[in-house]
């Protein structure tokens, strides 16, 4: 007899994931799958429209990670119009989308992961959140996350034009330069956000890796999955969120492909299953062998933890330590540790801070040639960023007056699909045994695509209330067994 | 302020009405600020709901304040209204695609807020207007992510109030139920669109409603 357990938030908020947990006769995990809702119909919305609009409406695909979006749009524009921005204009933009990162990097940590890690897994939900974190670490660090989330967002709204749609980019560069006196007063935030990701770290490590038994969570086979992994590299291989090639390594770590962006149809193919609307994307080098780990597999991963591993250093000092520090502690790189994204996201905290300062104390960032105009007839672009989720591509086409035609995007909680339904599976089959499930159980299960920070939906509401799961156990025949529901 | 009325709207069907507001401390002599916030993604079909209530409800009002100012008894009511302040209470829009933390910065300085949000609950008919005059009637004490990403709305509020930040003392809520907020469209279904003149008021009982408290 097979059961079947389903994690469904009844609520939806922002989208939402549902996970189903198929148990055996002895009630053993036999298989685990995480299904999420997709939104419909982009591409068509944007087909007949002037490409020049897209860096403005698809940041509205998401509320989560529109700088991304427009700063991937804004780059697939220039490729469009055959157009190179000019050097202060790329630099702005790289600076701007160092502020994303620090805005979006704080949130996850002190919102999402510290209540896990800070509080503990198995802790009472109701104390599990940035409330119980604040009570434990202080008040004080509330209002340190408060501010340096306000500069970031400072930052994004004088170079974006708007916080939260930014409308900056253009083909060929920026709409507008910033002011000696602008730059100079960004160089100030930045400091302080660079203390405060070295604060952040230093955090981690007294309250995370301190504590043995957190770091066995970390380190232990359950939340362990062994994939290949993308991200972009600068010109020595180290991490960069704006520009660069884009390197896959396999699961020891040895480069498998390097690429420019505009060639990803050359390495990443997309892979289609009955069950999910979402798709399996992979690398062609390798083909899809199915929902699989290891190294014979297509199957990869991006976002903090897959640019670590993919890259062979970090361009900033500070960054370069914490590094080198997670990667001596959870035994080498790459790092097969799932929740070693929560670590990753704040060495890239500490990063996009450093090169936020080093950006911004360059006066040439202030230069008031920033933009190239186009000449060239539009026709067809690749624009890639890394998304602080991961690896993000708008892909367009256009007639020649510069109407899309086509529009492709491959955002990273979908490369990520694979690696999130297999670290799901290997958390419910490490942790769920004798068909017993509690809710500290369910928190585990649920941690192991939490690490992800999965952009589930695009629609942001806020509406009140948490994310109830309810979680149903039936038999083979449909009948309901068992129903545990998380308040 | 991060996202406002001012927002743009190119080639998106264009925001009917509506200009921006002024925002900053609160007003001398200690007049109360009254927050409608809309939630929602204008190009997500029925999630833009939240959005075309606030401005219907927004179009009312400012209409009403023109009447008011052209003379009559519509000025009278509304002093009457906003006497026990002595100080006219002052009414703002404002528009945002936020969760969790981000809205504080959109709600701080404000003595109470309206949010106006679409919903999506099992088994409720599209185009349900739901009304919750505080957000303890929604959930319990902040207990959950209310997303992967952030934090709910009350914890948010909590984690501000905690931190001396001047948040709203009351936060009502008006959701329209959605039929699909998953394509993305620049109409509402039309059951959710007929939705929208009932919901928007509410939307201004609730503000009424505070003003004569």
């Amino acid at each position: 007899m097979t059961k079947r357990i389903t994690i469904d938030p009844i609520t939806r908020l922002e989208g939402h994931g549902k996970i189903e947990i198929f148990l055996d006769d002895a009630g053993e995990v036999e298989n685990a799958y995480l299904q999420i809702p997709e939104l419909r119909g982009f591409e068509k919305f944007c087909e007949g429209r002037p490409v020049e609009e897209l860096p403005r409406i698809t940041p509205r695909i998401c509320g989560v990670c529109p700088g991304a979006h427009h700063m991937a749009s804004t780059k697939a524009l220039d490729a469009v119009y055959h157009v190179e921005p000019p050097p202060a204009a790329k630099k702005l933009r790289e600076l701007f989308y160092c502020a994303h990162y620090v805005h979006s990097h704080i949130a996850h940590f002190y919102a999402l992961a510290a209540p896990d890690f800070v509080l503990g897994p198995s802790s009472p939900p109701a104390e599990r959140n940035i409330l119980g974190v604040v009570a434990k670490v202080g008040l004080q660090i509330g209002g340190e996350v408060i501010k340096h989330r306000a500069y970031a967002q400072d930052i994004q709204n004088l170079i974006g034009g708007k916080a939260t749609h930014p409308v900056c980019g253009l083909p060929g560069g920026m709409s507008r330069a910033i002011s000696d006196d602008e730059r100079k007063g960004i160089v100030e935030k930045a400091r302080s956000c660079v203390e405060f990701a070295n604060f952040s770290l230093k955090l981690f490590e007294d309250v995370v890796l301190k504590n043995k038994e957190y770091v066995e969570v970390i380190k232990s086979p359950a939340y362990a999955l062994e994939t290949n992994y993308l991200g972009m590299v600068d010109k020595d291989n180290a991490v960069n969120f704006y520009d660069g090639l884009l390197r896959a390594v396999d699961p020891r770590g040895a480069e498998i492909a390097k690429f420019p962006a505009a060639q990803y149809l050359d390495y990443i193919g997309e892979h289609v299953e009955p069950w999910t609307y979402l798709k399996f994307p992979f690398l062609k080098k390798l083909g899809w062998q199915g929902l699989s780990g290891g190294a014979t597999s297509g199957v990869y991963r991006v976002g903090p933890l897959g640019r670590l591993n993919v890259a062979e250093r970090m361009a900033t000092p500070g960054a370069q330590a914490a590094y080198e520090k997670m990667f001596d502690t959870l035994g080498g790189r790459p790092c097969h540790a799932t929740l070693a994204f929560h670590w990753a996201r704040l060495v890239e905290l500490l990063y996009a801070a450093e090169r936020l300062l080093a950006l911004a104390s360059d006066p040439a960032v202030a230069d008031p040639n920033v933009r190239t105009l186009p000449q060239a007839t539009p026709d067809e672009g690749v624009g890639c960023v890394e998304a602080p989720r991961g690896t993000l591509f708008h892909h367009y086409k256009t007639d020649a007056a510069g109407m899309v035609t086509a529009v492709n995007l491959i955002v990273a909680t979908v490369q990520n699909n694979a690696g999130m339904c297999l670290s799901v599976k290997g958390a419910a089959q490490g942790l769920i045994h004798d068909g017993k499930v509690d809710q500290g159980l369910l928190n585990m299960v649920e941690m192991a695509f939490r690490a992800y920070d999965p952009c589930f939906g695009c629609a942001t509401h806020s509406l009140p209330g948490q994310m109830p799961l309810e979680v149903s156990i039936f038999d083979a025949r449909g009948k309901l067994c068992q129903r545990v529901v998380r308040a | 302020m991060p996202e406002g009325r001012a927002r743009v709207n190119l080639a998106l069907g264009g925001a009917p009405g509506g200009g921006h507001r002024p925002t900053g401390d609160r007003e001398p002599g200690g007049g109360r600020r009254l927050l409608v916030l809309a939630l929602g993604n204008d190009i997500l079909s029925d999630d833009a709901v939240g959005l075309e209530v606030a401005r219907r409800a927004q179009a009312t009002w400012d209409a009403r304040a023109a009447r008011a100012e052209g003379g009559g008894a519509e000025v009278e009511a509304q002093a009457e209204a906003q006497a026990p302040a002595q100080v006219p209470a002052v009414v703002e829009f404002r528009e945002a695609s936020l969760s969790g933390l981000a809205l504080l910065d959109v709600l701080a300085g404000f003595d109470a807020a309206v949010i106006v949000d679409a919903v999506e609950f099992p088994r409720t008919p599209a185009g349900t207007v739901l009304e919750y005059d505080d957000l303890g009637q929604l959930t319990a004490p902040p207990q959950r992510l209310a997303s992967v990403h952030d934090v709910a709305l009350p914890a948010a509020l909590e984690f501000g109030r905690r931190l001396g930040m001047v948040l709203p003392r009351r936060v009502a809520v008006v959701a329209v139920q959605v039929k699909d907020a998953r394509t993305f469209g620049e109409r509402l279904s039309p059951e959710v669109a007929a939705a929208v003149p009932a919901a928007a008021d509410r939307v201004l009982d609730q503000i009424r409603r505070w003003l004569e408290d």
